[in-house]
């Protein structure tokens, strides 16, 4: 390449010989702020699509709840605030890692760098092993979007079904505990579920490897370990997560709603307080879930393409490719990465804080 | 590309990159924020205020999308270009949304119309002919008295 420009004799390949030497600088900028500030127009577009691309989501939620408020009234109830506000926290902090991060490219710091993504990448994935509990359990209790809805009346109505037959005070007591049971069972189904998941995660992992192995030609060393490192640290992120939330519900089970029912069972009589507590289902209550998974599970995708390209951005550090001029492509996954917290951070009190 | 020849002491000027560095103490700052919003809006929401719920819960929403839009995402300190580009998406969504919900309740009175057209003619069928006025205040009435 080098010698061919030369003998091609001429003084624009000759320029580009001595100034343009940089590899990091595409051909057709004059300069590195050039094309940063270029890539970020470019990044700022792909962000307006996406902002446009939600608001059709949005859209639906807001035509419905202004339709059927009592249907949105209903189904949070459903949805765990404590699992959705600590969700909302892991990706708080996964946006500060991520603009820290971004510090750190600016700044040169390249250890910096390689330990914000990497904690970013985790919290990422610690997102979506959050999720994935909140999505098995719905699956169990028929939580699930209009057309596969089962309404939840039915565990109970099978809960109810077998102490009805006595009367006097044992009744309640053991009403209380068929509906433990009856919940406890579905809980052990989500865990088996989980852990049934979980290892199909480890075979995902091991076939990734393996074709990471084959396809790609020659591979260097160290992007083939960085690589799997990051696979391996999504994977222990999301096991994270899940255990943790699995950790939570046994906690919050053992604790909170006994406390609640003694109280209520001792002061009002079971069917008063029961139909009390109880806001009447609606019969659309399963459109609530499509709205949920449409806009949750539009989200989890960007958080996993969110995903590939931080790992993207740790294969690059570890290369050594961004300095205090070119860090460029951590600034633009950065952007993005902030959007998906953005989004989320509407998603939070649109589903999970229905009053 | 030809004017380049002649420029070579701008060959160290290509090699910077001119941006606003956010400052560590900020970033954390605004992360520390952003969390006590969150508990704010989950307490907030456990309070009963009716129709006031979801303007509450949005306006923190929104406080917390500006802190993260101008702080983390630079968009303070970045070219009125991309200001204006991003803005204005977010103005035509919102465009869109409004649009949307007034079309979605531009048929109310209509459809409340219908709704007290029908059901008289639908009552008497069914049951005792009852007396034509008003059903739905019958109902509002009924509900309470099961309770």
């Amino acid at each position: 390449m080098n010698t061919a420009a030369t003998t091609t004799t001429d003084e624009h390949a000759d320029s580009h010989d001595h100034e343009h030497h940089d590899p990091r600088l595409a051909h057709h900028f004059d300069s590195h702020q050039q094309q940063f500030d270029t890539g970020k127009l470019g990044i700022w577009l792909f962000l307006v699509t996406e902002v446009l691309f939600f608001s059709g989501l949005f859209g639906f939620y807001a035509v419905y709840r202004s339709l059927h408020p009592e249907v949105f009234l209903y189904a949070s109830q459903f949805l765990d605030t404590v699992l959705g506000a600590a969700n909302t926290v892991v990706l708080l902090f996964s946006s500060l890692t991520m603009a820290w991060g971004v510090r750190c490219a600016q700044l040169g710091q390249t250890r910096g760098l390689l330990v914000c993504l990497v904690t970013t990448l985790a919290c990422a994935a610690i997102f979506l092993g959050v999720k994935s509990f909140e999505y098995t359990e719905k699956a169990h209790h028929g939580l699930l979007w209009a057309g596969m809805y089962q309404s939840p009346e039915h565990h109970e109505a099978d809960a109810a079904a077998a102490p009805a037959a006595e009367h006097g005070e044992t009744a309640e007591h053991a009403h209380t505990a068929a509906a433990d049971h009856g919940d406890e069972s579905l809980f052990e189904k989500t865990k088996h579920t989980l852990s049934y998941m979980t290892t199909v995660l480890w075979v995902v992992i091991v076939l990734a490897g393996i074709a990471f192995g084959v396809f790609i030609k020659k591979p260097g060393k160290m992007t083939l370990a960085t690589v799997a490192g990051c696979v391996l640290i999504s994977a222990f992120g999301m096991m994270l997560g899940t255990y943790a939330s699995i950790g939570y519900h046994h906690f919050g089970h053992a604790e909170k709603p006994t406390d609640e029912e003694i109280q209520m069972a001792e002061t009002v009589p079971a069917e008063y307080a029961k139909q009390k507590e109880k806001v009447p289902e609606p019969a659309l209550a399963g459109t609530f879930f499509s709205v949920y998974f449409c806009m949750t599970g539009l989200h989890a995708i960007h958080i996993i393409g969110g995903m590939i390209a931080i790992s993207w951005l740790i294969v690059r550090t570890v290369h050594g490719a961004f300095t205090t001029y070119y860090f460029g492509a951590v600034d633009f996954v950065g952007l993005y990465w902030h959007l998906v917290d953005l989004i989320w951070i509407y998603l939070f009190p649109l589903l999970y804080l229905i009053n | 590309m030809s004017d380049h020849a002649e420029s070579g002491s701008h060959a160290e000027n290509t090699q910077s990159c001119h941006v606003h560095i956010v400052p560590v103490k900020v970033l954390i700052g605004v992360f520390l924020v952003l969390v006590a919003l969150t508990v704010v809006t989950v307490e907030a929401a456990k309070y009963d205020t009716g129709e006031l719920d979801v303007i509450v819960s949005m306006a923190i929403a929104t406080v917390k999308a500006s802190l993260v839009v101008f702080i983390f995402m630079h968009l303070w300190y970045d070219k009125p270009l991309n200001k204006i580009a991003f803005f204005i998406s977010i103005i035509f969504a919102a465009f869109f949304l409004c649009m949307i919900l007034l079309d979605s309740h531009a048929y109310d009175a209509y459809v409340k119309g219908f709704q007290q057209d029908k059901t008289p003619t639908v009552a008497p069928a069914a049951t005792a002919p009852a007396p034509a006025a008003a059903p739905a205040p019958a109902e509002a009435v009924a509900l309470p008295a099961k309770k």
